[in-house]
Formats: structure tokens, C-alpha cells, sequence
């Protein structure tokens, strides 16, 4: 009998919430739209969501991933930003002037800004926020840390940089510079390894945003998703039709984002779908396809020290394998052959000297010249190809190069890595494989920054320089470039490097990304109409979702 | 020995498998490839930055130092610091652990009683149609890899039907509930939000089968062949002639012993079921610790790692004691040492 009375209440209970469930909330339920229930409709209709890979955070003095930085330049202000066009246009800054030598650099503020907490935004935010990147040394300090000797604010809404030694493209960097607000921040440290500054705001900034951009945080889901809205007192102009709302979806499994963009829970995918769940994606009724080039290269990176890459001669046959036509056409449909070890569009890329292409009679006249020949050919040695097990488009990038290899009798094997296993290879030259693929862009949009970052001995031993290059007139050379103030010259200096770079072949510059992305087509996104004009898109990462210039019509 | 002693046995055992268990994770997360330093700063850190993160972290200390500073801060709480979300993985586990642990829950439910009656129905209709047909999804369910059925049934229910929620916790347009448990339908139902609750009920069915699906027809064999077997056992036979209701055998004293075997796997199962989630969170873009221990591990994050693995060990235990417990329960002659 109780246990009769105890089925009848729970039963009972079950019923009333299932119709109270219903009622209240049918519409949710379904979960197939959200344009369909009453009140919170037009909310769901002025929020834009995207997707991107995880690991997604919102201190700028951390991350450098594409998440991180969509996050970045939406939350946060930075003196100057880089327009369409690549220059750099003010942004907290008015004006500014540079002292003859270079070292010296002056910043008039703008005045009247005020951060997400309705705070002002001053001259000793901007020394507070170059610090905090120094001392952390995360980041994008790495920019900033070889150059900035130190910061200081002389004068309300004045703001002078002392560099080390000049350095030409320093405008470019400053759109990495995120600037955050001090007060808000000390008053929320804890205990760190900083000192008195304790953790210096990390614990505060992973879960909270103390900036003036364009957007406020107003949920960060981590590993999640991370929600903004619109900073009503922003100081720059937006777009009418900007969204009021932006969600950074942080998933790019592909059978999620075609669910979501199936239910219109997602208005814009990321940029690592394959080119089938691209073709799924344009199916669905009012989705597009767009792409543009984003300055990231595809690289088959070189060891130098290693036999038998060691030898000019096997890494020019290597980049005369390579069969560029399928790679663009089969493998990244759409992608554009390289034609330098920098992207088009930034300043200084010049395709003079770079002659590769795929010719397996200059592979093998090349192959020919090499002190290894009778090695390689008998399959005494073989090149090691190694591709990163979390992109796996990159392995078809090895087996074509396997392939075309044969046919000259090169044996070529070929391994599979993960991402950890690859970065922790690459620390010694020795576990360094003879080539290994990989996705590198630009950090800031001159030739330098990639130059820098492929070929300096500063970056040897790390995944963006396998090369092990190491090379002190490579390195003079970089720098000499890095610090000559003329544009002309300057450019001229990157042109030299360039040569040198396609003459000795450090690494093989394979193609530039593409980066494509499915869109409901009420949504205008700069970049895309831009490059649909047939007009250069090199935007360092991030830059390219501005939000309050994209329109949802 | 009596349950009760059986019980307390169990868990002092437990404490030396904990123990043990956090010596091999902190050695086996350290194992891992990666320099945690490098991982946790990326490429272009300083150096300086780098040999600060090891002096913070005691990388630069033997590994028995670095386990006695990271158990010592375990005994307190503190698991450290997560270098892939810059929190206290404490914080970290609380945020994800009720995501994972709901949809657990729910697949937990569907596996016990979906293996149960599952197993039944086939033993009653032994070597019928009906018997043939659940043996075919049987193996189909146990063949079938779970992430497999997860975008099967994500693309079903959320992309061609679209009858269903099939993404995240709660709809879009839904304000979760206030933080009491982080369980949603606990929640809501707790501040009185029942259209909030049927929401995320109904977002975590198709996660919670997809989670279920093998281990429930896996546990349904087992239950349909062990009472099979003990049908024929001459004491049921004695109660037919007794005249006692077949509804009463079967559930009372058919049911019962059969099902000691399929319950010790239950308990492997259901344990199983938050390390396996880590897909079908990924899929079906769920919050949950699993997916967070994914990221910590391609990472190298240690002691978001260590965090994650020993929670899941913890878990393991503890749903391995409930199981003897359970075992203990049906069948005597385990507490009691073997019929001695």
C-alpha cells in the first residue's frame, strides 16, 4: 500500500512537471529554433555566434590562438589597429611621433574613454598594461620584449615607449598591445608569483574582461563558450546592423557545426572544417561559402643540421617534388601557391628568386649534385616526413611528397605525431625530423615578423623553426632589416632575406591559406566582400573579426 | 564477516587504491610528451617566463619531491593550478563535474534498467523472433563504437528531425538555473523552473543514450543468459510445482541470482562511462570534465591532468564499493567469505 502511495505521488510529480514543462516552454524544448518563442526571439535574432577551436582565453596577456584573439580585439582597445589596408589607424591613440633615431615614440591619447566598468581610461593603464606583458612574458610579449626598454606617461594622455634599439615595425606590434584597466585589475589580485602584484590579474582575467572595446564580456563558459554584448558607451563608430550580441562557439566537431548551423544556433563556422562538411554546409538553405587568404603559410619545414637535409641540394629536390597544382587543387582546394617564404600582402613579399615549382627533372638533377646521392638511391638514408597527427590533411601533404619521391628513387618515410610530441621533438636537432608540416602566420603584417619568427636563431628549436638555421649573418641580417626605419629600404632589406631563404631553401613555402567559412547570408562580413572584390586580405589573427563592422542584415 | 564489517573492509582497501592510484597518475601525467612548460606558454614565451613557470610549478625538483608537494597540496584541496584555463583545477572541477556527472547519471539509469528489462524480455521469449531481434542489436549496440552512435543519432535527431535538442545543456534562449548542485534539472527543479528543467532533461537524452547504448546491451546478454541458465534449476522448478505465480519467480527469485554476474559488469560499466564521455561531450558540445581532461592532456597541463584522473579514480572506487556492496547483498556467500 505505501509502496503504491509513494508510486502515485512520484508519478503525479512527473506528470505536473512534464506539463508545466511543456507549457512554460515548448518552443525551448524543441530546441530546433530560437526564433520561435515570444520574448527572448529578438534577443536570439541580434546574437551572432561562431565557431572556433577550443582553448579559447580572454587575458591578452596570455593567449595567441584564434579564439583567444577574436576575443581580444572585440574586448579590448590597443593604440593603433591595422585597417584593410594594413596600415596602422588610430585607435586610443590621436597622434603620435617617432624620434629621428627611432627610439623614442610619443602617444596622445584620446580622451574621454571609458572602460567596461565606466572608468577612464588613462595614460598609466597603457604603461600598466605594457608591464603586465613584459614581466609575464606570455603572449605576445615575445613582440615586445626584445625592443621595449621601458614605458612611461609624462603627462596626462601622454604616453612615450624608450626602445632598446629602433625598430622599424614597431606601429605594426602595437595593435597586440591590449590595454587593460590597472585599477580594476589590482583590486583584484591574488596570490602569485609576481610579488606584490601577486598574480598580476590572471586568476581575475580568466574569467572576466577589464577593457574598453567594442564588446563586453558577459559570460565566459571556459573551454565553452565565451558571450559578448555590446559596450553601449564604446567610443569608435559601429555599424548599425552590427550584432548586438557575439557568442564564440569554442567546438569544430564537425557533426556539431552542422546540427548547429542546421537549427540556426550558429550563424558563422570556423575555418577548420574539411571541404566536405564545407559542401554539406552550402546545402543548408541560406548558408554561403566564403573565404579569404589570412597570412597563414603552409610550410615543409627543413632541418638544416640533420642529414641528408643538411645537404642544399636534397632540399631543393624536396621543394621540386612537391606538386603544387594538386596541393592547391585536391589536397586545399582553394589555397594558393606559395610564391615566397612570406604571404602576399604584407609589407616587403617579393616573389624575386623563388623559382619552385613541380619538376621531377630538376629534382632529380638536383638530387644528383648531392654528396648523398649514392646513399638516398640505394635506400641506405631516407628523409624523415613528419606530419601532426591533429590536422590530418597534412598526412595526404606527406604521401603526395612520398610519392613523387619514388619516381626518382628517393625514399621518403613517413611519420605521424601528435601536436605535444612534435613541440617536444622539435627541442633538440638531433629528434628534429628532416621535414616536418606545418601552419604558421604572420604575427604583425611585414615581412619581417615572418622572417623573423621561420629563420632567427632566437627561434630555433621551437615548432615555428625546425630549420635550425643558426646562422649569425641570417640573423644580422634580420635584424638589420628589423631596424632600418626607411619603408624603402626596409623593404628592401626583406627582399635580400627572401632571396637567400628560396636560393639556399631553409624550408619549403608549400601555399597560403585559405581560410573559409560557412554564413548565413544575412550576414555581411568585411573580409569576405573584400576579398570577393579580388583585393589582398593579410590581417594579422583576429583583426579579422572586428564585429562592429560586420552587418546582420 | 557481516555487511557491515564486509563494508568498512572495502574501504579501508579503497584508501590504499587511492594512494597507489595517485602515485601512477602523477608519474604517467608526467610521462606524457611535452615540455609542460613550453605547452602551457607556447612557442614564443621568454625564456624567463619558462624558468619562472618551472620554479613555480617545482619542475625543476626530482619527481619524488614534485609528488610529495602536489599530494601534500591533494590532502588540502588544492590539485594546483590549470595552466590551460589559468584557474585552480579545483575551481575547474567543480565548474565541469556536474555537466559530466549529470549525463553519467542519466545513462547510469538507462543501463540498469535498460540492460535489465532488455534481458528479461529475451530470456522470457528465449529463442523467438523476438529473441533473435535483440540479440542482432545486442551485438549491433556492443560492435557499434560509441561515437559512432553519437553523431548517428545527433544527426538524426538534431539535423534530419529535428524533434529533439540535441546541443549543449540548455537552449539557447534558456538562463540556467541558480548554482546549487551544477546538476540543471536538480537544479531547476530546486528554485521551482520546470520548463527549464524538461529543457535540459531533454537535452541530455540523446548524449545519455549515445553514452549507454554499449554497455546496456552488453550487461542485457549477461542478464538474459545467466537466467537462461538458472531457469532450469530444480529449486524453480520445485516453486512451479508449488504452485507459486511465475511473475513471483521470475522477479523474486529467478531475477535475483541472475543477475550477480551482469552487475559486476554494471559497475565496470557505469565506471567506465565518465573516461568514455569524453567524445560524446565533445560531439554533442556538452561541458563536462571529460572533454576538459581531453584538452589538459593535449596540453600537457599536469595538474589539470592529475586532477581529472584522480576524480575519475575516486569515482572508479567508489562505484567499484557500491558494487560489492551490491554483490554482497544478492549473493551471501561473498560476504560471508566464500560459503565458509
Amino acid at each position: 500500500m505505501r509502496k503504491k502511495f509513494i508510486s502515485l505521488i512520484l508519478a503525479l510529480t512527473m506528470a505536473g512537471a512534464l506539463v508545466t514543462g511543456c507549457s512554460g516552454g515548448s518552443d525551448d524544448a524543441a530546441g530546433t529554433s530560437t526564433e520561435k518563442s515570444g520574448s527572448s526571439q529578438s534577443d536570439s535574432s541580434d546574437t551572432l555566434r561562431i565557431s572556433q577551436s577550443s582553448g579559447g582565453v580572454i587575458d591578452p596577456g596570455t593567449g595567441v590562438d584564434s579564439a583567444s584573439c577574436i576575443a581580444y580585439v572585440n574586448m579590448y582597445d590597443s593604440l593603433v589597429y591595422p585597417d584593410m589596408d594594413n596600415n596602422p589607424t588610430p585607435s586610443l591613440a590621436d597622434s603620435w611621433e617617432a624620434s629621428e633615431d627611432g627610439l623614442t615614440w610619443t602617444f596622445k591619447l584620446k580622451q574621454g574613454v571609458k572602460f567596461h566598468d565606466g572608468s577612464d581610461l588613462k595614460a598609466s593603464d597603457v604603461v600598466f598594461s605594457m608591464n603586465r606583458l613584459l614581466t609575464m612574458g606570455e603572449g605576445f610579449a615575445y613582440l615586445f620584449s626584445g625592443y621595449v626598454d621601458s614605458c612611461e606617461a609624462p603627462a596626462d594622455g601622454t604616453v612615450v615607449f624608450h626602445l632598446k634599439q629602433s625598430f622599424a615595425p614597431f606601429l605594426s606590434i602595437l595593435p597586440r598591445l591590449y590595454i587593460l584597466n590597472e585599477d580594476l585589475i589590482m583590486d583584484n589580485l591574488e596570490d602569485g608569483s609576481y610579488g606584490e602584484l601577486g598574480d598580476y590579474g590572471k586568476a581575475f582575467l580568466a574569467e572576466n574582461d577589464a577593457g574598453s572595446g567594442a564588446y563586453h564580456l558577459t559570460e565566459m563558459k571556459t573551454q565553452d563558450r565565451i558571450c559578448m554584448s555590446k559596450f553601449d558607451d564604446y567610443f569608435q563608430k559601429w555599424d548599425e546592423k552590427a550584432p548586438k550580441n557575439v557568442e564564440i562557439v569554442m567546438n569544430t566537431e564537425t557533426a556539431t557545426v552542422r546540427t548547429m548551423m542546421n537549427s540556426k544556433e550558429l550563424q558563422i563556422s570556423d575555418q577548420w572544417q574539411t571541404n566536405e562538411a564545407y559542401e554539406a554546409l552550402d546545402k543548408i538553405d541560406g548558408v554561403n561559402i566564403g573565404s579569404f587568404t589570412n597570412g597563414q603559410m603552409l610550410y615543409l619545414m627543413l632541418n638544416t643540421k640533420k642529414q641528408p637535409t643538411d645537404d642544399v641540394h636534397v632540399r631543393r629536390a624536396l621543394a621540386y617534388l612537391i606538386d603544387y597544382d594538386q596541393v592547391c587543387e585536391t589536397l586545399f582546394p582553394g589555397y594558393r601557391k606559395a610564391s615566397s617564404v612570406v604571404p602576399q600582402g604584407v609589407l616587403g613579399y617579393t616573389d624575386e628568386g623563388f623559382e619552385y615549382k613541380y619538376d621531377l627533372k630538376k629534382a632529380e638533377s638536383e638530387l644528383k649534385e648531392s654528396k648523398y646521392y649514392k646513399e638516398l638511391t640505394a635506400g641506405n638514408l631516407e628523409v624523415e616526413v613528419e606530419w601532426i597527427s591533429d590536422v590530418p590533411d597534412e598526412e595526404k601533404l606527406a604521401l603526395l611528397i612520398q610519392s613523387t619521391a619514388s619516381q626518382i628513387g628517393l625514399k621518403i618515410k613517413v611519420t605521424k605525431v601528435p601536436w605535444a610530441t612534435h613541440v617536444d621533438k622539435c627541442g633538440s636537432v638531433d629528434t628534429t625530423p628532416n621535414a616536418a608540416t606545418c601552419f604558421i602566420s604572420s604575427d604583425y603584417p611585414e615581412a619581417g615578423a615572418l622572417l623573423y619568427q621561420r629563420f632567427h636563431s632566437d627561434t630555433a628549436g621551437t615548432w615555428q623553426q625546425t630549420e635550425w638555421l643558426q646562422d649569425q649573418a641570417v640573423d644580422d641580417m634580420i635584424t638589420k632589416a628589423l631596424t632600418t626605419l626607411d619603408d624603402e629600404n626596409r623593404e628592401a632589406s626583406y627582399a635580400e632575406i627572401q632571396k637567400k631563404a628560396a636560393e639556399e631553401c631553409w624550408g619549403i613555402a608549400v601555399a597560403e591559406q585559405v581560410e573559409k567559412h560557412a554564413y548565413y547570408d544575412n550576414i555581411e562580413i568585411p573580409v569576405i566582400e573584400r576579398a570577393a572584390e579580388g583585393k589582398p586580405v593579410a590581417l594579422s589573427l583576429g583583426y579579422n573579426y572586428l564585429f562592429r563592422d560586420f552587418r546582420m542584415n | 564477516m557481516n555487511l557491515k564489517k564486509f563494508i568498512i573492509h572495502r574501504i579501508l582497501l579503497s584508501i590504499v587504491v587511492i594512494f597507489g592510484l595517485s602515485i601512477v597518475i602523477f608519474s604517467i601525467a608526467r610521462i606524457v610528451p611535452g615540455d609542460p612548460a613550453r605547452m602551457a606558454l607556447g612557442a614564443t614565451a621568454t625564456k624567463e617566463a619558462l624558468e619562472n613557470f618551472k620554479i613555480e610549478n617545482h619542475l625543476n625538483e626530482p619527481l619524488p619531491v614534485q609528488y610529495i608537494y602536489w599530494i601534500a597540496g591533494v590532502l588540502h584541496g588544492d590539485f594546483g593550478k590549470s595552466t590551460t584555463t589559468d584557474r585552480a583545477v579545483a575551481k575547474d572541477i567543480i565548474q565541469f563535474l556536474p555537466a559530466t556527472v549529470e549525463v553519467v547519471f542519466f545513462s547510469t539509469l538507462l543501463l540498469i534498467f535498460g540492460s535489465i528489462l532488455i534481458g528479461k524480455l529475451a530470456a522470457k521469449h528465449k529463442d523467438t523472433v523476438l529473441d533473435g531481434i535483440l540479440r542482432v542489436f545486442s551485438y549491433a549496440g556492443v560492435a557499434m563504437p560509441g561515437f559512432v552512435v553519437a553523431i548517428l543519432l545527433l544527426l538524426l535527431f538534431g539535423y534530419v528531425w529535428q524533434v529533439i535538442p540535441v546541443l549543449g545543456r540548455l537552449s539557447p534562449n534558456m538562463t540556467p538555473p541558480s548554482h546549487i548542485t551544477g546538476l540543471y534539472v536538480l537544479d531547476a527543479l530546486l528554485t521551482g523552473k520546470p520548463a527549464v528543467a524538461w529543457n535540459a532533461f531533454l537535452h541530455i537524452l540523446i548524449p545519455a543514450v549515445s553514452l549507454a547504448l554499449g554497455g546496456m546491451f552488453q550487461d542485457a546478454r549477461l542478464v538474459r543468459n545467466a537466467m537462461v541458465e538458472n531457469s532450469s534449476k530444480d529449486y524453480l522448478v520445485a516453486m512451479k510445482g508449488y504452485g507459486i505465480p511465475e511473475k513471483v519467480i521470475n522477479n523474486k527469485y529467478l531475477l535475483k541470482p541472475s543477475l550477480i554476474p551482469a552487475v559486476s559488469c554494471m559497475g565496470m560499466d557505469i565506471a567506465s562511462l565518465m573516461g568514455n564521455a569524453f567524445l560524446i561531450e565533445t560531439i554533442f558540445s556538452w561541458p563536462g570534465i571529460s572533454k576538459y581532461g581531453l584538452s589538459a592532456m593535449l596540453a600537457k597541463d599536469l595538474n589539470a591532468i592529475s586532477g581529472v584522473i584522480m576524480v575519475f579514480g575516486i569515482v572508479f572506487v567508489i562505484v567499484n564499493i557500491i558494487v560489492d556492496i551490491v554483490v554482497a547483498y544478492l549473493d551471501p556467500r561473498i560476504r560471508l567469505g566464500g560459503g565458509n
